[in-house]
């Protein structure tokens, strides 16, 4: 655990409004969300000097510098996995600036992916050399083509193993847009649905994916600030810490088309994650105050609820049917509305609402949060007041 | 390369072509490309450990578990690639 003087913590949040067509770059949506973080943080743009985003953005480092005006970046990476990312940057931020190699550091990531591409849909220029070009060759010449094809290929013996129907995952859907229809910055907002929406919405993969299953494509751009502490406490916002921040890739397990390891059952990544979380954070995940968990389609929930340790293996979807997903319940999900209900910036807009969240200024608030799970798969982080 | 032995030598091992199928879906939207109605999809584990997303032949969906044998379809640059139907159809 990091002396509290030299802890990481979160001290600004910026994003652009989640659209279906932002009429603008993705470089310009990643600026301007940048630019929002530092404004909210109290920091001059000029002092970034470590940087992150996703191997899959399409904005550029050089590009970003000249638009912020950032004079030197000491430290900067890009990181695999698509959405597993989101959280992974919170690991790569809180060892950049605890380590001392960077002092201001910013998280991003813009997308137009409904507007300019439909991130959703197949996509046929894939190198044969690199960017998870392997698990494309061997799904896509037999018609498993999409995110929403290879989740449900991947969910299929567990969602068989407990008998978890299309209704049950409806369940999730509905919980996820009951909390957008009160957070006036969601895409749904004022639009929640009922289960027999759920269950009336068109199949995208059978016999799992309907569409009420899947998450948003969205345009926008969202972004942090990390710093230490001893800089946190003489800027704008509170300093929201990162309390842990841990990530597990495992030998022959990819990310969404986890299937050629493993039982198929458990998500033992996860597992990995949950419990060096709770060494480093001193809470276990189960036992924080809101649960910003990754919601690219509804059976994630039930795989990251036993991952995470929220409840044991086969338990999570009559977890979800106790009602303990409810914002009055004990694990409150995503508030925000997910990137169901919200937008779907790859996971970082669940990242920013669990910032707002500990300091109390979120849409949907939950009473007294003083702690906030972040998960992503393969990465999780705890953060608190 | 081998991740055991590190060796970058090749071998080609003949197969049983028998497995089971451990999962399935079919792509409605968008609709499989590259095919005139989406197949099956399925995830078979290999009698010998191996597993390989594949397809299953027809348009009736397996069950979880279902025994399969490979049966080879041919391409339309004249190779073949190993797609499965269910055992003792």
């Amino acid at each position: 655990m990091a002396d509290r003087s030299n802890q990481a913590c979160i001290v600004g949040i910026g994003q652009t409004e989640f659209s279906k067509a932002s009429g603008r770059s993705e470089q310009q949506l990643a600026a301007e969300a940048i630019l929002a973080a530092c404004q909210d943080a109290g920091i001059n743009p000029s002092d970034i000097n470590g940087m992150t985003t996703f191997s899959l953005d399409n904005s550029d480092e050089v590009d970003v510098m000249r638009s912020l005006g950032a004079k030197e970046i000491k430290y900067t990476t890009r990181l695999p996995q698509g959405g597993a990312a989101s959280v992974a940057t919170v690991v790569h931020a809180k060892n950049a600036v605890e380590s001392g190699l960077c002092d201001v550091f910013v998280i991003w990531r813009a997308m137009n992916e409904r507007s300019q591409y439909r991130f959703g849909q197949p996509h046929f220029n894939i190198s044969p050399d690199a960017h998870s070009s392997t698990f494309m060759e061997w799904c896509f010449p037999f018609g498993a083509q999409t995110p929403a094809a290879w989740e449900a290929l991947s969910c299929g013996p567990y969602l068989h193993k407990y008998g978890v129907t299309s209704e049950d995952l409806g369940r999730i859907a509905v919980t996820f847009r009951k909390a957008a229809a009160t957070n006036p910055n969601a895409w749904f907002y004022g639009k929640p649905i009922t289960l027999d929406d759920h269950q009336n919405s068109r199949w995208i993969v059978e016999p799992t994916l309907r569409l009420l299953d899947c998450c948003q494509e969205s345009d926008g751009g969202v972004a942090l600030v990390i710093t230490r502490a001893d800089r946190a406490k003489d800027l704008k916002q509170m300093p929201v810490r990162i309390m842990g921040a841990e990530y597990s890739m495992l030998f022959n397990h990819e990310i969404i088309s986890d299937f050629y390891a493993g039982d198929l059952i458990r998500t033992e990544n996860s597992e990995i994650v949950a419990d060096r979380l709770e060494a480093a954070a001193g809470i276990a995940p189960k036992d924080t105050d809101v649960a910003m968990i990754y919601d690219n389609f509804t059976p994630q929930i039930l795989r990251q609820l036993e991952g995470f340790k929220y409840c044991s293996i086969g338990e999570a979807n009559d977890y979800v049917k106790d009602g303990h997903l409810e914002l009055d319940g004990k694990t409150p999900l995503s508030p925000n509305g997910g990137l169901m209900g919200e937008g779907y910036i790859h996971g970082m807009n669940n990242i920013t609402e669990g910032v707002r969240q500990i300091r109390g200024t979120a849409a949907n608030q939950i009473k007294d949060a003083k702690t906030a799970m972040l998960a992503s798969g393969v990465a999780g982080a705890i953060i608190g007041a | 390369m081998c991740p055991d032995c590190h060796s970058l030598e090749k071998s080609t091992q003949t197969l049983s072509g028998k497995g089971k199928v451990l999962s399935w879906v079919r792509q409605v939207r968008p609709a499989s490309f590259g095919f005139k109605e989406s197949p099956i999809v399925i995830l078979v584990e290999l009698e010998e450990g191996l597993r390989m997303v594949s397809n299953l032949a027809g348009d009736e969906p397996p069950e979880i578990g279902d025994a399969v044998t490979v049966d080879f379809e041919k391409t339309s640059g004249g190779k073949a690639v190993p797609v499965f139907k269910k055992a003792g159809a």
